[in-house]
């Protein structure tokens, strides 16, 4: 990656424009989520416009001439091979950063970013966010990347989260075959997380987890004793970090190596994202990983 | 040690705050807010880490800054005055004068004053004496000055209050004997007492030395509520065989209305009782119904229910059978009624003492055995062995009273040169409407009542006749005429004593029966003749008793008992006067016991006056102008002249600011990332 300048977090936060900053990320891959085939047939009407010398006579629509006397033909939306809908977690937990980003605003950008890639590839988009239950619900489309952007922007931190519940919604409301990304911070116990992800993956979806966590929950830096407050219970503990400091970074390891390695045998991408990194470089990251890994297979 | 302002070592809780700091070092009080503490609460809770101080250099650094700031504002000293003393460089002598009055029984005074007195011995710095002088009418001197504490504390010890009256002259007047006698070049008095108003009568010339410092520690300050019985007057009559009536006097002494309960009684037996109630700062007379006079002295006394000064309310006396003084009167034969109606009549009248007179012309060798004054009322004196019966009479201590009028006809040779001689042929001041009568002498028994400006007149006596009187060496003249001659004269004679009186008692030659002062100087001629006195039913506490008041005559070895059962033998023939110290019942008799008479000591009630004397007063009156500096009220330096002295507080602060200048430092240097 010599050479390459990944855009820092901070100059990211600036951008107001979801849209824009997806678009910073992704400007300049070539690769997508998967390898589009291009066949150019397509079910989905999209619009007519004048017959121009050169085109199909058979995408002429005849019923039109016969109403209007004047040659139309139909434009068709392209068709892709998957559609990719972002599942963003936006409990009260994820409302949490360090930095300047928290892991919802990380999560979020990533979420656009691979929505506006997706896009480019002409994937379907759509989005679902959701803390206990659903909250918002954009089914794939060509057309909502917009209204997706839209939600992201608009979606604040909700409740309590919880990963079972809303995952077998989205597993009821995905028909298609779908390459579907959980963006969150994975607060469960590994086996409700397999439980939940192993629903969806034996309907046939692609099912990708970013797992996104502060710097601060990896490390746990914290000087002093403290009261500590549960971003999602509001529950408080008297917490002497500089004495439990090592037995939380090996829980925390433990449950982050735990879900890729339970996650992995159930053939479900994970991959850890650390709101420090740069999104373009944790996005970077991820998908030469996963192109590598669908070259080794 | 001590402090001048205790109250600041409250500021000592402030030691918490780095107590606090430390124990909970960076503790915010804003929570942490924390995505989930789901694997926080996996790791065991370990408390043990808030409790423990990580830094001690720091946390002692900090508190002992604290504390030494909190104890400079407190303005410690040391309680000995060696401390301080030491930097003045001079040994003192100390004369600590302590009250041990009754008026200190009230209440906790004593107690306050030994603490006081206590504290004074404390502060002795080497070098310095101390003497103990403990006062009360008279000062005492517990032992010689001395240096060492633990022997004033003792003297301090074998200090009681008694029941005498506070005077401060007397006590003040040795502090100064005792402070200018010594060779040490600081010289200081402690007065400790209630500083009671009528121990200071303010004529007192005294002066300490100059240099002298005199202090005063008070330890009175209440508002004083004393009930006392100041005083017990006994009225006594020979009616019903004898009775008498007790009247006390109850005194409120107290800032407050009060009811009384006084008992009356003799020995252990209580007889009466009266309720009454007494206001504030008055006295009421309290009358009690008449009792029985007893056949010998008996103890008997006035009690009130006790008060927080027990020693005043209780007055003791002594009842005594009425005295009678028998008198043998002779008169000349054939004179009239009108002639010895006078002195007959003036002689029977008398009740306390009981005069019984028995009329006779010529005396019996019995007769003048039992009596104690032969009165010649214008009788002659008798001739022969009669008369001379009768100079044995007065040579052996008897009485004898000649009126010399126009009957008595002319003194024998013998009488005159025993007794004295009068004029044959009367002075006739008829022409001059009677000559005036002056007294000579109004200290003498006889006149003493009549003494002061509205005593017995005299001088309206009128004498038309009278025989001049002509005295031997022995003898003195009692009273002229204004025409210079003598008209009364009293001459001793062995043991007895004679009064002459150069006229009639008949109002024939003067008209001294009709006036008012006939009849008490018949009494007081009679009494003094007799020489009879009366013991006083009580004394006060510090007066002299004399033995020859209660035993007359009395030659052999007495033994005066104590209230508190000491004995004091009175060896025979010494009849020096014996201190009454104490209040009580004493008792005076023989060694066998054959005769005792009970001697009643009262308490003087001054004594039972609290009111506080002005101190400034006191200082003003003995400080000499020329240096005498007066001090505060505890010790020989008070609080804050110690703490002035040993400026402690000064050595503290330095030594807070030399610690907040370490830790300072100590948290400049001290790596950042360790916990402070």
């Amino acid at each position: 990656m010599t050479g390459t300048r990944f855009l820092d977090p901070t100059v990211l936060a600036r951008i107001d424009n979801l849209e824009l900053a997806a678009r910073t990320v992704v400007d300049g891959f070539i690769s997508g989520l998967h390898h589009s085939p291009y066949l150019g047939v397509s079910t989905d009407f999209a619009e007519h416009r004048p017959y121009m010398p050169g085109d199909d006579i058979r995408r002429v629509d005849w019923r039109v001439f016969g109403r209007t006397d004047r040659f139309y033909v139909k434009e068709f939306e392209a068709d892709t091979n998957a559609n990719l809908l972002v599942a963003l977690d936006v409990s009260r937990s994820m409302d949490y950063g360090s930095g300047t980003l928290t892991k919802l605003d990380y999560g979020r950008i990533l979420a656009a970013s691979l929505l506006y890639l997706s896009r480019r590839q002409r994937d379907r988009v759509g989005l679902v966010t959701f803390d206990a239950t659903l909250l918002d619900i954009v089914p794939p489309s060509a057309k909502h990347l917009e209204l997706c952007l839209h939600t992201l922007d608009r979606r604040a931190a909700g409740r309590r989260g919880e990963l079972a519940g809303p995952l077998e919604k989205v597993a009821e409301i995905s028909r298609r075959r779908s390459i579907i990304v959980l963006v969150s911070d994975l607060y469960d116990e590994p086996t409700v997380v397999f439980r939940a992800l192993a629903r969806l993956r034996d309907r046939g979806h692609d099912v990708i987890v970013l797992h996104v966590l502060d710097p601060d929950e990896l490390e746990f830096p914290f000087d002093g004793a403290a009261p500590f407050e549960d971003l999602e219970t509001g529950e408080r503990a008297p917490v002497v970090p500089a004495k439990m400091r090592d037995e939380y970074r090996a829980l925390i390891r433990e449950h982050c190596d735990t879900l890729a390695r339970g996650l992995g045998q159930r053939r479900v991408d994970y991959y850890l994202a650390q709101t420090s990194k740069p999104v373009d470089f944790a996005l970077f990251e991820y998908l030469t990983r996963r192109e590598w890994l669908r070259l080794a297979k | 040690m001590s402090f001048l302002t205790p109250l600041f070592l409250i500021g000592l809780a402030a030691l918490a705050i780095p107590v606090l700091l430390h124990l909970t070092q960076r503790q915010r009080r804003e929570p942490v807010r924390f995505p989930s503490l789901a694997f926080v609460r996996r790791v065991p809770f370990r408390t043990t880490e808030r409790r423990r101080i990580r830094d001690w250099l720091l946390f002692l650094l900090r508190a002992s800054a604290i504390a030494l700031l909190v104890a400079a504002f407190a303005r410690p000293f040391l309680a000995r005055a060696g401390f301080g003393a030491a930097g003045a460089g001079t040994a003192r002598e100390v004369v600590l004068l302590l009250d041990r009055s009754a008026s200190m029984g009230y209440g906790d005074r004593w107690d306050r004053a030994l603490e006081a007195a206590r504290r004074v011995a404390s502060d002795l710095a080497p070098g310095d004496r101390l003497t103990v002088v403990r006062f009360a009418e008279t000062p005492e001197v517990m032992g010689p000055a001395t240096g060492d504490a633990v022997t004033a504390a003792a003297y301090l010890t074998a200090a009681r209050p008694d029941g005498g009256v506070t005077r401060f002259g007397p006590a003040l007047e040795l502090a100064g004997d005792l402070v200018e006698q010594s060779d040490l070049p600081r010289r200081a008095v402690v007065l400790v007492s209630d500083f009671q108003q009528a121990g200071w009568d303010g004529g007192t010339d005294i002066r300490l030395p100059a240099g002298t410092v005199l202090e005063t520690v008070a330890v009175g300050g209440d508002a004083p509520q004393n009930l006392a019985v100041t005083g017990v007057t006994l009225q006594r009559s020979p009616d019903d065989g004898g009775r008498v009536v007790v009247t006390a006097r109850v005194t409120n002494l107290g800032t407050s209305d009060a009811e009384v309960r006084a008992r009356l009684g003799t020995g252990t037996q209580t007889l009466h009782e009266v309720r009454a109630r007494v206001t504030a700062r008055d006295a009421i007379p309290v009358r009690f119904p008449a009792i029985a006079l007893p056949p010998s002295p008996t103890p008997g006394w006035v009690r009130l229910d006790g008060d927080r000064l027990g020693v005043d309310d209780e007055r003791r006396f002594v009842l005594r059978p009425i005295p009678r003084i028998p008198v043998l009167l002779l008169e000349p034969s054939g004179a009239s009624s009108r002639e010895v109606v006078y002195l007959r009549r003036a002689l029977s009248i008398g009740r306390d003492p009981l005069i019984e007179s028995s009329v006779r012309t010529t005396p019996s060798a019995a007769e003048l055995g039992s009596a104690a004054v032969v009165v010649l009322n214008d009788a002659p004196f008798p001739s022969g062995e009669a008369g001379r019966r009768l100079l044995r009479f007065v040579e052996q201590g008897g009485g004898i009273l000649w009126a010399i009028g126009p009957r008595a006809g002319a003194v024998p040779e013998a009488v005159g040169a025993a007794l004295g001689t009068a004029a044959r042929s009367p002075a006739d001041r008829l022409t001059d409407r009677g000559g005036a009568l002056g007294v000579a002498d109004y200290g003498h028994p006889v006149f003493a009542p009549f003494q002061g400006t509205r005593g017995g007149d005299y001088s309206a006596v009128r004498v038309y006749r009278y025989r001049r009187l002509a005295l031997p060496d022995s003898g003195r003249v009692l009273a002229w005429t204004d025409d210079g001659g003598a008209i009364l004269g009293e001459t001793r004679y062995g043991m007895g004593r004679a009064l002459l009186w150069g006229s009639d008692l008949s109002n024939v030659w003067n008209d001294l029966p009709l006036r008012a002062v006939f009849l008490p100087t018949v009494h007081q001629a009679v009494r003094y003749l007799a020489g009879h006195r009366e013991p006083p039913a009580s004394y006060e506490v510090g007066s002299a008793l004399h033995a020859d008041e209660l035993f007359p005559g009395a030659d052999g070895e007495l033994v005066l008992e104590a209230p508190d059962g000491t004995r004091v033998l009175i060896p025979a023939g010494t009849r020096m006067p014996l201190p009454l110290p104490r209040a009580g019942f004493y008792e005076l008799r023989s060694p066998r016991g054959e005769i005792a008479v009970p001697v009643a000591v009262n308490l003087d009630p001054a004594e039972s006056d609290l009111t506080e004397l002005d101190r400034d007063v006191l200082l003003a009156a003995v400080a000499a102008p020329e240096g005498v500096t007066t001090a505060g009220p505890a010790g020989v330096l008070t609080a804050a002249e110690r703490e002035r002295r040993q400026r402690i507080w000064w050595y503290l602060a330095l030594a807070a600011l030399i610690a907040l200048v370490a830790e300072s430092a100590f948290t400049a240097l001290r790596p950042k990332g360790a916990g402070a």
